[in-house]
């Protein structure tokens, strides 16, 4: 589903992170851990698509993303790759259903709203779709994110830092919600987190340099 | 969720941001709208007051009073001619008509015109069932204004006020009869007391006699009668006189200016005149609305990028989901070209109540009703240049979400 090969992540010609090689099959899930500033974010950004690598081969469903012009990177994001933001990024104006549908929205496919109140549901939102996005909490708030993420049963989904300052509890919810949200659509995952609570639920973890 | 429950969604969630920049664009577009159709209606109603005058002549002084005091009823006659004169100008073979007019008192701040009835035909005065022209002195004809307001029937009395305005002394001893009351017009017609010049000529003459008679005790009636025959001194306020040919135009006014103690004005020459006046006034005041439009303009500028900057995590995110470039382009235009259809209607609007505001003050203080028409080329072209340019003022917003840098923008948020 998923091959890396001899990837430098970066920005302006200049390598932050290197990935050797790395494979991964649909619904395998990864971690990639390493402390803040290591290039976590630069590498999920080349991952999906939004920043272009420094070199090396990124192959997602047999597609070498990099050798796609932007408007069909963009498109075959918003079709196959799911994300989840460390700093959530959810539109304020719109309310909890919108945010969740707004990944359709914007790529012009059916808005299954049923499936959007079925994941806010798992979510443990129930009851919540109209409720403004700004009168929840930050634990609810990402696990909106997430279940925006899932809505289009994405081939890879891509979380950077999803249980970063949230609670055991918190951090625990959001993890399974994401693995049980995978395992149901066989979709691989890519974790990046520095959080060691959470590396014994990943099939692979990798560990990214400290470059300082 | 569509792009307009989004846009709706954004512009709701800065309502007052939204409603100052929505009320800017009205406010202008409602001043400049008011402003033009208040220019035509008066244009309108002025050369709907000329049509078929082409020449007014009257007393020495200035043409533009006496344009106002004759055609239009607004200020103090510049005096009056001799019958005599004005009679050998009404056999000018250059005239083909010439309607006299004879002013002098009033009836509750309406002014009386002692006339012939060819000047209420001019305007195509029609009566209310039942009435007629007078036949005798001492009758008269109202103006639909005057009979609303003064709330008289044909068959009630009048007594009219010396002056041409109200608060003057009373000819409460000759009282006019009403003969008939006109439809309304939408002319100066509307708010005239219609009479013969006989009756005018009547009462002031009347006057003159009870004040000769107090001066002299004589009695000499046919000495007079022959002293009126060889020394006439009734005169008239003015002549409306429409030209027999083009060719009179060129050589009546030049010939009466210099060749008499009359003075010829040109309604249409004066009213252009008028117009060009009080168009300074109305330019500079629609160039204030075209200032307002401007600020508009820019506060929509300023509000979409503040609130683009304030929103580029979301911009970023959209892309993040799949959003091609020019799909945030046309999300952020969307907003603009919303504010500014919603700020267009509301201008529409609010110049629709200032427009009626104004024509009931005008009405209610001048007696004149404007005639202020629906939605015109006028109005449609200002609407559309105000919208064009709140979507040019969001199309530099737009532009910047079109540009945005994705990665650096969602690792800086």
């Amino acid at each position: 589903m998923l091959t890396l090969t001899d990837l430098h992540a970066g920005y302006d010609g200049q390598s932050i992170v290197h990935i050797p090689a790395l494979s991964l099959d649909a619904g395998q899930t990864c971690l990639l851990r390493g402390q803040s500033g290591s290039g976590k974010t630069t590498l999920l950004h080349t991952l999906a698509g939004i920043l272009q690598p420094v070199s090396g081969k990124i192959d997602i469903l047999g597609t070498d993303i990099a050798t796609l012009t932007e408007s069909r990177r963009d498109r075959f994001r918003g079709d196959n790759i799911g994300i989840v933001f460390q700093t959530l990024h959810l539109v304020k104006s719109l309310n909890v259903l919108d945010n969740v549908l707004l990944g359709s929205f914007v790529n012009d496919r059916a808005q299954d709203t049923e499936k959007a109140l079925s994941l806010l549901t798992s979510a443990g939102l129930d009851n919540m779709h109209d409720k403004p996005i700004t009168s929840l909490s930050q634990g609810q708030a990402q696990r909106v994110a997430i279940a925006r993420a899932l809505l289009a049963s994405p081939k890879l989904l891509l979380a950077d830092e999803p249980t970063s300052s949230l609670d055991d509890t918190a951090a625990s919810r959001i993890m399974q919600l994401l693995l049980a949200g995978c395992a149901q659509n066989k979709t691989t995952l890519i974790v990046s987190s520095h959080d060691a609570r959470i590396a014994s639920s990943f099939d692979q973890v990798i560990t990214l340099q400290d470059r300082s | 969720m569509t792009p307009f429950t989004l846009t709706t969604a954004n512009l709701r969630f800065r309502p007052l941001s939204t409603f100052f920049n929505i009320l800017l664009l009205a406010a202008g577009i409602a001043m400049i709208l008011t402003l033009g159709n208040l220019e035509r209606a008066i244009s309108q109603n002025l050369t709907r007051e000329l049509k078929g005058i082409d020449l007014v002549v009257s007393a020495k002084g200035s043409p533009l009073q006496i344009i106002l005091s004759t055609v239009f009823q607004l200020d103090i006659p510049t005096g009056n001619i001799p019958l005599a004169e004005a009679e050998k100008l009404q056999k000018n073979r250059l005239v083909k008509s010439a309607i006299p007019m004879a002013l002098g008192d009033s009836y509750q701040g309406f002014r009386i015109v002692g006339t012939t009835t060819a000047y209420p035909e001019h305007y195509g005065a029609e009566f209310v069932e039942g009435g007629k022209f007078w036949e005798d002195e001492m009758q008269a004809v109202l103006g639909a204004e005057v009979a609303r307001t003064s709330g008289l029937k044909t068959g009630d009395t009048l007594a009219s006020s010396h002056g041409l305005t109200a608060g003057g002394d009373s000819h409460a001893d000759a009282p006019y009869t009403v003969t008939g009351i006109l439809k309304p017009t939408g002319t100066v017609i509307d708010r005239l007391v219609l009479t013969s010049v006989d009756s005018v000529w009547h009462i002031h003459g009347h006057h003159h006699h009870e004040e000769e008679e107090a001066h002299d005790d004589h009695n000499h009636d046919h000495d007079h009668h022959e002293a009126e025959t060889k020394n006439d001194t009734r005169e008239l306020t003015a002549l409306l006189i429409t030209y027999a040919s083009p060719l009179a135009a060129a050589t009546l006014p030049r010939a009466i200016n210099k060749g008499t103690d009359m003075q010829a004005a040109s309604p249409a020459f004066e009213t252009a005149r008028l117009l060009k006046l009080t168009g300074t006034g109305l330019d500079i005041a629609r160039a204030f609305g075209v200032l307002l439009l401007g600020f508009a303009a820019l506060s929509f500028f300023v509000a979409l990028s503040s609130s683009l900057l304030e929103r580029t995590p979301e911009i970023a995110l959209m892309r993040a989901l799949g959003a091609s470039r020019r799909r945030v382009f046309t999300y952020i235009l969307l907003e603009g070209c919303v504010m500014g259809l919603i700020g267009t209607i509301a201008g529409l609007a609010l110049s629709f109540l200032m427009q009626l505001g104004l024509n009931a003050w005008i009405a209610a203080n001048n007696h004149v009703a404007l005639d202020l028409q629906g939605l015109g080329l006028y109005d449609l072209t200002i609407c559309a240049f105000a919208f064009l340019l709140s979507a040019l003022a969001a199309m530099i917003p737009a532009f910047r979400a079109y540009k945005i840098d994705i990665s650096e923008t969602l690792k800086r948020a």
